[in-house]
């Protein structure tokens, strides 16, 4: 190896190299083809939740601890992904699964009926961003 | 332009810090910048995270207050390493082939596999669930001096806030210092892991087993369908996979403080880490024990780092042996199960019918297996092998459905394993090289004998 002329290969040796050589070129193709794929761009819809959140985040302090209200909640994996991804969205501010904080984010699938669930949560509607997004502020504050 | 400033900080750091060793490896001068530059960009995210995170909570008033420690470590070093240059250091470096054909067919490998990886950041920008429920979710925490302890909340407790910092604290670093959070610094980091990996596989190995063994290890990664399309997930799996890789080729190069300070920054960048580190020091301790005490020697600024960070500030939220662990061990159905995903999920290392190990057996067949040092060869295979017992009980006995740590999980931890594994195969082979010196000696032999009978 600390030879300073290159070293000989024996044709075995050659024919091993080129064969190996060859795997990897095709494996490397494949792979590339696998991620050529025509797949779901952003499965989870991460990107279209900066648009969503962007006004309601503008009314929030870094610093605040938000709650999260939706009518999503039942802990399946359309939950969890609809929460992290707002929480992801929204974060540094820190969102929590409840509602009994100062201020709380409504995160819907359909525009649900505000004063209803304002009553029934004991929130009150500041305001409607459309989009399924409303902000809510804790009773007595 | 910020953010991927601090990143050139981070990896130029890592490197002045490895170039002292430039000049004293053995290996061809080629592979021993190849290796340092890899190894040094992997040392460089993780030593500026570890000052970050740190400084970060001691001088939390002032936005990375680390910045000023990182410039100065850069100048000391950079002028350490000129003096040694100068002295003629590093001009030692033995001379060896450069192996043409693997070498130009990495090349290609890897501008396929980037390409790859660029394709993947397009269906998937902000990284895939992980990423955005839990690395760059804490990058975000980290990145905002006065709300950092938000990292390890509680208030996550369903997304790991235990899980240690490297990769997050990476990310935050760059993200704090451009006062903005745009995706391209995950991307970016992901890739610079990913290339480190392959930088340390091949000029390691080319180091301490020739070139051709380097660049054929180099090629059954840079085509391994799985790990690279978990480059653009943005998980912290190929981060951990290029610190083993590193502790694995440094020790073998008998440079133990590294190994073990890369051994630590693994167990700093995600809980398998700490598992890796556990075997690693068993096996030193019984193959390698002249060395033991300066591979722990290495492992404790981060290793301090990593337990002070679980005893005192994680959230015990997750635990791994627990109720019913004992029962989940005896059950067969899973020991299948989980058993069938590590099988499944080794199978898709390769994209179609090719499987990289291939690879790796087309070299094995011209060069066999060399018998007369199986002791370099035993710490790769027995970390390997512990490691994959390892994580497949750890699958067995989680609280968590077989078959979801089956089709998830061990995906993840196969990439993680895999380099470990591509290195100790190359172990037992013999170096190309020392075949072709002997192939040279015997076409010489019968050229002396006839030119002694021409002179007789």
């Amino acid at each position: 190896m600390a030879d300073s002329t290159p070293p000989v290969y024996s044709t075995a040796l050659k024919a091993a190299l080129i064969a190996a050589v060859f795997l990897a070129l095709w494996n490397a193709m494949e792979t590339f083809q696998l991620s050529s794929l025509d797949r779901q761009r952003d499965p989870y819809m991460v990107a279209q939740q900066e648009e969503r959140f962007a006004a309601v985040e503008q009314a929030l302090p870094k610093t605040e601890i938000i709650g999260y209200v939706s009518d999503i909640d039942d802990g399946g994996p359309a939950a969890l992904a609809l929460f992290n991804t707002a929480r992801y969205t929204l974060a540094p501010r820190m969102l929590v699964s409840d509602d009994k904080r100062d201020w709380v984010i409504g995160n819907f699938s359909k525009p649900p009926d505000f004063t209803a669930l304002a009553r029934d949560r004991n929130l009150r509607l500041v305001r409607d961003f459309g989009n399924g997004v409303a902000l809510f502020r804790g009773a007595g504050k | 332009m910020i953010a991927f400033a601090l990143l050139a900080l981070a990896i130029l750091l890592g490197c002045a810090a490895l170039a002292h060793l430039y000049g004293t490896l053995p290996g061809p001068r080629w592979a021993q910048i190849v290796f340092l530059s890899g190894a040094g960009a992997a040392f460089g995210l993780g030593l500026t995270s570890v000052i970050f995170t740190v400084s970060e909570q001691v001088i939390w008033w002032w936005s990375y207050p680390g910045l000023g420690l990182e410039c100065a470590l850069l100048v000391a070093l950079v002028l350490q390493f000129w003096r040694k240059y100068e002295d003629g250091m590093g001009l030692s470096a033995p001379r060896a082939s450069f192996t043409i054909l693997p070498a130009a067919a990495l090349m290609v490998a890897l501008i396929l596999a980037t390409t790859a990886i660029v394709n993947g950041w397009d269906s998937l920008p902000q990284g895939n669930w992980d990423a955005w429920s839990i690395w760059n979710l804490r990058a975000k925490f980290l990145a905002t001096p006065t709300l950092a302890a938000r990292a390890w909340s509680p208030m996550l407790a369903n997304t790991h806030p235990e899980y240690p910092l490297l990769l997050s604290g990476a990310i935050g670093r760059c993200w704090n210092a451009a006062h903005e959070m745009p995706n391209s610094v995950p991307m970016a980091i992901g890739c610079v892991f990913f290339l480190s990996l392959i930088a340390i596989v091949t000029g390691g190995v080319a180091i301490a087993r020739g070139a051709t063994a380097g660049l054929i290890a180099g090629l059954a990664l840079a085509c391994s369908s799985s790990l690279v399309l978990e480059v653009s997930s943005q998980y912290s799996d190929v981060p951990i996979a290029a610190y083993f890789a590193g502790a694995m080729i440094l020790l073998l190069l008998d440079r133990p403080i590294w190994a073990g300070a890369f051994a630590a920054f693994a167990a700093w960048t995600k809980d398998e880490g700490a598992m890796f580190c556990a075997i690693f020091v068993v096996l030193i301790a019984m193959i390698r024990r002249d060395v033991i005490l300066r591979v722990l020697l290495g492992m404790l600024p981060a290793g301090i780092i990593y337990a002070g960070f679980k005893l005192f500030f994680a959230p015990h939220v997750s635990v791994m042996f627990g109720p019913g662990s004992g029962a989940r061990f005896a059950d067969g159905a899973r020991w299948e199960t989980i058993l069938g995903g590590i099988g499944g999920q080794f199978l898709t290392l390769g994209a179609g019918w090719i499987h990289p190990i291939l690879i790796l057996a087309a070299l094995a067949i011209a060069v066999r297996i060399r018998l007369d040092s199986k002791r370099e060869a035993l710490l790769p295979t027995l970390t390997a092998a512990a490691l994959l017992a390892a994580y497949t009980a750890a699958m067995v006995t989680a609280p968590n459905e077989a078959q979801w740590q089956a089709s998830t999980a061990a995906g993840r931890l196969i990439v993680q394993w895999w380099p470990l594994a591509v290195i100790a195969i190359i172990f037992w082979l013999r170096p190309a090289e020392e075949l072709a010196v002997a192939a040279e000696a015997r076409q010489a032999k019968p050229r002396e004998a006839r030119q002694k009978k021409v002179r007789r």
